[in-house]
């Protein structure tokens, strides 16, 4: 029977299939096919180069077998010993060593010294892992010297002999970049080093260092040995990733500590405490709350863990999450509630009561006895009339000093002064009703017993504020009204004792109402409404809060200028007469004023503590550290620059002693970043403007800088680089 | 700022109540005095200020993050030498 006649593909197509590098296809149709219009030198050259590009993209990407079967193929059409030698480096690969003993014996006369060098040492090697150790010094001559030294090294660490292994390996110095890194790295994987893993590396080392299998050939051994590495890197990695979590370095994945850590209290323990730091230190509050959440029933046994909620829950706009956070507060309260001080709870039941659950936060607040909270931020100012109990509870509550509660009664100011604020828009009828109410208030006041002197500040305000808002009122129809503000201001001068020099305006002008009998109006007030803002919510229904705003209305404290002055005056002493100069007001300065003033300040500080020799290492750190400033953080990083290039002008020492010291307390691992980059590169530039000297420090951030953008290759970077690179290029800094 | 959770520097763990803070105060001072280990006394000073001094409270609810003791006994991580598998697979450091 006539052999079929094979269909025809075009020369076109084909040509077009491998100028697309799809050598697979090409072959594929040269086997289908008859190629149209092709001749057989061309098709045997396509051929050719075709299997040979399969051979070694196959081989790179690991697939030892697959290259060798594109090898075996081309060698069917061309058996030059330009291709056998890739048979022979691929039967080592596939540690076949015995066949590439034998297939290299007419390689190894090859008349073509290239392929007889080629084919002698990868034949040694072949003996050598066949356990034959025995080489022949002629054949060690016609190799280079750095081949000769692998060879012998590799030997002797077969054998055993480590050190020796080593001898040669030392020796062995190829002249290739690359292959000099190669022998650095089965050094270190000998002596069993850390080393940084990197790509140029061959694929059995990287894999051996740092468990990264990419490329390394599908070989049975490989296949063995790649269970063993890969369980024990990822074992390592779990543990470094614990250890990191212990020595408080960063937050990991929750998975790894359940998975890692069996005993439930240490577990639940190092729960809580990764979310700390992915608060703290990533600042991640809502991953922080999604953590929390969902274990929540783990997290209800720490007794620091509500406070550690209500931090989170402070730092973000969040309302969905308002129902579980109850029901986890209500179960907490349940199993802590002895162990918590009377003002904790407050401070959790001011919490509760902002919450968008009104009604369930209210029954939790009253089931722990929280009532007071609840009168001082809702019964007051909705009260109608004052019965005993009320009574009872205002002079309990006035009596016994506590800063919350205090904090708390801002409440009433803010809508006291919100009702002088919007005066002109709020109906005669609504005022009436709130004057009426004020009454109340003023009873309660009036009929209390002697409250704690602590409260002083607090009463007249409340009392100041009430005489500012009367003055909207007609003197003659609200005469009682005014009279009894007057009389209770009166019994509080008396009972505290107070200068009448010292009452504020809004008071002194209520008595000038008194005398003259008639209302006296005055300019509106234009004070900040934080505490309104949050009250008239409370009183609105309950709508959502801002509990960030109430605790930072809590701290209105703020340093002046004065303050600073006296501050750093305090220092200054202290470094002069050899004292301690750190204390805790330096703490309050990073709230009071903006980076520029407190840069100049520490820099200030900086030169004082350099001219009295009281400067170290740690001086920078412990003032920064005592300011709770880390001047990298996003908040800090441009104002740094700006100040210590401001600085620079009045004095360049200290400003680059400080910027060092900034440069040296950032951690590892931001290193390799844009911004510290720019920080370096203006470490530079300034030291160079300025024509300091080129120390070791000024070499160090310049080699890392370049070190850093060569690896990285920022783009933001790239015109910053060539100009840095321009500017000490001829300096013979590298 | 992190600091140590002020019940563990009291030692108070399990059922304790807010009463026993200050009997726990009194135990940690005697025994570390001002003068014999002055950090420990003033890690617990500061510790009893944080569970029993208002003002301190707020403050440290502003500023603080309070962390948790936890002492794992963990293996080393393991080292194994992997040159052993350098016998196993072929791979040389040069270009051939």
């Amino acid at each position: 029977m006539a052999k079929k006649k094979k269909k025809k593909f075009q020369k076109k197509q084909l040509l077009s299939l491998f100028h697309n590098e799809n050598y697979q296809k090409v072959i594929s149709k040269i086997k289908q096919f008859e190629i149209d219009g092709m001749s057989d030198k061309e098709l045997y050259q396509i051929q050719i180069t075709s299997y040979e590009k399969l051979a070694n993209a196959n081989f790179k990407l690991g697939d030892i077998n697959r290259a060798m079967r594109d090898m075996e193929s081309l060698l069917t059409i061309d058996s030059s010993e330009e291709y056998k030698i890739i048979k022979l480096k691929y039967l080592c690969y596939m540690e076949y060593f015995k066949d590439a003993i034998i297939f290299a014996q007419d390689l190894i006369n090859s008349k073509n010294s290239k392929i007889k060098k080629e084919a002698l040492f990868l034949y040694i090697l072949a003996n050598i892992y066949s356990g034959n150790y025995d080489i022949e010094e002629k054949f060690l001559k016609l190799l280079p010297i750095a081949r000769v030294n692998y060879i012998l090294g590799f030997k002797e660490f077969l054998e055993g002999n480590i050190e020796e292994a080593l001898l040669y390996l030392d020796k062995c110095n190829p002249r290739v970049k690359i292959e000099k890194k190669n022998i650095e790295a089965i050094k270190s994987i000998i002596l069993n080093q850390e080393t940084t893993s990197s790509e140029i590396l061959k694929p059995l080392y990287r894999f051996l260092i740092n468990g990264d299998d990419t490329n390394l050939q599908n070989t049975k051994n490989s296949r063995i040995i790649k269970k063993d590495i890969l369980t024990q890197f990822y074992k390592n990695k779990k543990s470094s990733e614990i250890e990191k979590l212990i020595s408080l370095k960063s937050s990991i994945p929750i998975e790894t500590i359940v998975e890692e850590i069996k005993d439930k209290e240490k577990q639940t323990k190092l729960i809580y405490n990764n979310i700390v730091l992915l608060v703290d230190k990533q600042k991640n509050y809502h991953k922080a709350l999604e953590l929390f959440i969902k274990n929540k029933n783990q997290l209800v046994q720490i007794v620091e863990s509500a406070v550690l909620l209500i931090q989170i829950k402070s730092l973000l706009d969040d309302t969905k999450s308002d129902k579980i956070v109850l029901n986890f507060l209500s179960n907490y309260l349940k199993l802590h509630y002895k162990k918590l001080s009377p003002f904790q709870l407050d401070f959790i039941f001011v919490f509760l009561i902002q919450s968008s659950q009104i009604n369930t936060s209210i029954r939790i607040i009253k089931e722990y006895n929280g009532e007071d909270i609840l009168f001082i931020l809702k019964d007051l100012i909705e009260i109608t009339e004052v019965e005993p109990q009320i009574q009872e509870r205002f002079n309990r509550i006035i009596k016994r000093y506590s800063f919350i509660k205090d904090k708390t009664f801002e409440a009433i100011l803010g809508v006291i002064d919100s009702f002088n604020e919007n005066i002109s828009i709020i109906k005669s009828k609504e005022i009436e009703l709130f004057a009426k109410q004020l009454s109340k208030i003023l009873t309660l006041f009036q009929n209390c017993q002697k409250p704690h002197k602590k409260y002083q500040p607090k009463i007249f305000k409340i009392l100041s504020s009430i005489s500012s808002f009367i003055q909207n009122l007609d003197f003659a129809t609200n005469r009682d009204l005014y009279i009894q503000l007057s009389e209770t201001i009166n019994r509080f001068i008396e009972i505290f004792n107070i200068d009448r020099e010292d009452l504020s305006k809004d008071i002194k002008i209520l008595f000038i109402s008194l005398e003259k009998e008639k209302s006296i109006k005055k300019e509106k007030k234009t004070d900040d409404e934080t505490m309104f803002d949050i009250f008239k919510q409370i009183v609105n229904d309950y709508d959502e809060d801002d509990f960030d705003d109430m605790l930072n209305s809590f701290d209105e404290d703020y340093l002046d200028d004065n303050d600073l002055a006296r501050i750093k005056k305090d220092f200054i002493e202290a470094l002069k007469n050899n004292q301690t100069p750190f204390n805790n007001e330096l703490e309050d300065i990073e709230d009071s004023f903006n980076n520029p003033i407190i840069f100049e300040f520490i820099l200030d500080l900086v030169g004082k503590a350099i001219e009295f020799d009281r400067y170290d290492d740690s001086f920078t750190q412990t003032l920064l550290d005592n300011m709770y400033i880390e001047p990298q953080d996003n908040y800090y990083r441009e104002d740094l620059i700006m100040a210590i290039k401001k600085y620079a002008k009045k004095d360049i020492k200290i400003a680059i002693i400080f910027f060092y010291d900034c440069i040296t307390l950032v951690p590892t691992n931001q290193r390799e970043t844009v911004w510290y980059l720019k920080w370096l590169e203006a470490y530079l530039y300034l030291v160079d403007d300025y024509a300091q000297p080129r120390d070791k420090a000024f070499k160090g951030c310049l080699n890392h800088f370049i070190k850093v953008q060569q690896k990285k290759r920022f783009k933001t970077l790239n015109d910053k680089f060539k100009k840095l690179i321009n500017r000490f290029k001829d300096k013979g800094l590298f | 700022m992190i600091k140590r959770s002020p019940y563990e520097i009291l030692g108070l763990e399990g059922d304790f109540e807010f009463k026993d803070i200050k009997k726990a105060y009194r135990k940690a001072i005697r025994e570390n005095s001002p003068d014999t280990n002055p950090k420990q006394f003033a890690l617990i000073s500061d510790a009893y200020d944080a569970l029993t001094n208002e003002e301190y409270f707020i403050q440290g609810v502003e500023n603080d993050k309070f962390i948790l003791d936890v002492s794992i006994e963990r293996e080393e991580n393991q080292k194994t030498n992997n040159s052993k598998y350098l016998k196993d697979i072929f791979e040389v450091p040069f270009k051939i």
